[in-house]
């Protein structure tokens, strides 16, 4: 199995005046998995479907490995998908499921068989229990998987997975995400993974793209978007994240700055400025959310409300209805001016 | 079953007790009845080994199964249109366009088709009596097909075509399977109605009219022969009841797998 590199050039949808995709542009690197993150409504579902082939674009050309498929029908672009409802066929069971894309193609019936059972391997589903059942017999897990193995069963040039998990438990959401992981390595197929949770986002990207009414904010790796933001959007929506009103000397006119919340301090006493700490102020508690190993403070400043993250030992000294200092501190501090922004 | 629940089937009960099952079992009487009195089961003997009875049944099927294929051939595509295809804001008005026919009268529709053959350059006879039940059946043909195939998720069609489907291969490996039970449960309204139908093989068959409706009412009203019409009639229903028994116990199957 070998992916392709996915490229889109200037991609544009509209669906009577909605605009669902502006201009968008992406180059999904060869074998990597890449997700699209956005808020519902923000075109990631359409940019799927460009991909897939079922959605003409308005404008703009996709290329695969350097060829342009645009026009090519869905059928012959050999993508597999896993779509949101899964969409396996009731009335099959799981080894004709499998087997749907390669039937299709005419493949000859020994053929047919070693591959269903190697990819059934390759998700770990059993062959001899599970080829058998119908869908409905199974779990939400195991269809996640049947689906999953049939999107790869084609040998896919791309891989392609709406928002596969946003019917599924939490406990399991984390299994399937280690275990998708593990096979897109395995498989080494370029996967497109388009989801509205960020913390799929997280756990799975080696490259990250969010978006946001139908245009790219930002692509890059999930260690950069998180750390350099370049607008409040991503900001807010990949991780949370504490913005004040703020000047940054030298930078003149009125700018946001940014604090994630993990690298909010707070301290009891007043502050002294300077020593790695760009700034404070005051605030109140006014309420404590356990959450496991940390524990998240809500906070109400005169510069509005403020949220902070500590380990769970130290938020033992801080109650709700007490006056801490909130402080700023240089490390990681983010600023938004009206266009584009940067680490301090 | 609650006494609550009871109460909601009593006015149904009751109006079928009395406009459907009293007169059905008085059918049913007569049928095993002899005009001199007393009970035989001759009438029925009398009709299976009639070969005049048993040809006329024969094209009466013939006539039912080509009038449900037709149906079946002209609606399908047009459900799969109006569910897959039409912009939704259409959807209601191609509906409505499809079966406003029904809005009027049964045998005015029929007349109106006899009025139309001439200019059609069509005569009374075989053809025009199929293409005026075809005419009249399909919405009984397109309302199950649109209900069965509103249920199938339009992913799953699109995935298919990912997978590399082509048409044919969609229609015969996904939205056939998918909705059999649809298309049997509109196949055997359409059969049923059209293989006891007698007003339109009367007005548009001519001397190819002849079918089983017709007989049973030329034993009634021509013959007068209550008991072996009676008979005839018995035969026709438990036929339908036999159909509908099967198709249910599939139907029920089919909605298994959908619901997942």
């Amino acid at each position: 199995m070998r992916g392709v590199e996915v490229r889109l050039e200037n991609i544009s949808k509209r669906y009577g005046n909605t605009v669902a995709l502006k201009d968008v542009s992406l180059n999904v690197p060869r074998g990597s998995l890449f997700t699209v993150l956005g808020p519902s409504g923000c075109g990631k579902s359409t940019l799927l479907g460009i991909v897939a082939g079922f959605i003409e674009p308005d404008e703009g050309h996709v290329f695969f490995d350097g060829a342009d498929v645009t026009g090519l029908p869905p059928q012959k672009r050999n993508v597999g998908m896993v779509f949101q409802d899964l969409a396996l066929f009731p009335h099959m069971s799981v080894f004709e499921n499998i087997a749907f894309g390669l039937r299709v193609r005419g493949e000859p019936e020994q053929a047919i068989r070693e591959k269903v059972k190697s990819v059934m391997e390759l998700v770990r589903l059993d062959f001899q229990e599970y080829a058998g059942r119908m869908p409905h017999q199974l779990s939400g897990g195991q269809q996640q998987r049947v689906a999953l193995a049939r999107a790869l069963a084609i040998e896919p040039r791309v891989l392609l997975l709406d928002e596969p998990l946003s019917h599924v438990d939490y406990s399991v959401k984390i299994l399937l995400l280690e275990e998708l992981k593990r096979i897109q390595r395995e498989a080494k197929v370029t996967t497109l993974y388009v989801t509205h949770d960020q913390s799929e986002a997280m756990y799975l990207a080696d490259y990250l793209a969010v978006m946001n009414y139908g245009t790219l904010e930002q692509v890059g790796r999930p260690e950069e978007i998180y750390d350099s933001p370049v607008s409040e959007f991503v900001a807010r929506f990949f991780g949370d994240i504490n913005i004040f009103p703020g000047e940054v000397a030298g930078l003149g006119g009125a700018s946001k700055i940014g604090v994630r919340l993990e690298r909010t301090m707070l301290s009891k006493t007043e502050p002294r400025v300077g020593n790695g700490i760009v700034g404070y102020m005051s605030g109140r508690i006014v309420e404590k959310i356990f959450q496991g190993p940390h524990v998240l403070l809500k906070l109400e400043t005169d510069y509005g409300s403020a949220k902070a993250l500590l380990p769970r030992a130290e938020s033992s000294h801080y109650n709700v209805g007490d006056r801490v200092f909130i402080l700023v501190p240089r490390t990681g501090l983010i600023v938004f001016r009206q266009r584009g922004s940067g680490r301090y | 079953m609650k006494r609550g629940v009871r109460a909601y089937f009593v006015p149904a009960v009751v109006f079928l007790a009395v406009f459907f099952y009293l007169p059905f079992a008085i059918l049913l009487l007569y049928s095993i009845t002899v005009p001199e009195g007393g009970f035989t089961l001759t009438n029925y003997i009398d009709i299976f080994i009639s070969r005049f009875y048993l040809q006329v049944m024969g094209y009466s099927i013939l006539i039912a199964v080509l009038t449900t294929f037709f149906t079946l051939v002209v609606a399908y595509p047009v459900a799969y249109y109006i569910v897959f295809k039409a912009p939704q804001s259409v959807k209601p008005v191609i509906i409505t366009l499809m079966i406003a026919p029904f809005w009027i009268d049964f045998l005015l529709r029929a007349y109106s088709i006899k009025v139309l053959i001439e200019p059609l350059g069509m005569r009374e006879g075989f053809t025009t009596l199929v293409y005026g039940m075809v005419y009249d059946f399909f919405p009984f043909m397109l309302l199950p097909l649109y209900a069965g195939m509103s249920s199938v998720p339009p992913s799953l069609l699109l995935s298919a075509r990912v997978y590399g489907a082509g048409g044919f291969h969609i229609l015969t490996r996904v939205l056939i399977p998918l909705t059999s039970s649809s298309v049997l449960a509109g196949s055997l309204l359409v059969f049923l109605m059209s293989f006891t139908e007698f007003v339109i093989p009367a007005l548009l068959g001519g001397v190819e009219g002849y079918t089983i409706g017709y007989a049973v009412y030329d034993l009634f009203f021509k013959y007068r022969d209550i008991y072996r019409g009676s008979a005839l009639s018995i035969i026709l229903s438990l036929g339908a009841l036999l159909g509908a028994i099967m198709l249910s116990r599939r139907v029920k199957i089919v909605q298994k797998m959908l619901s997942e």
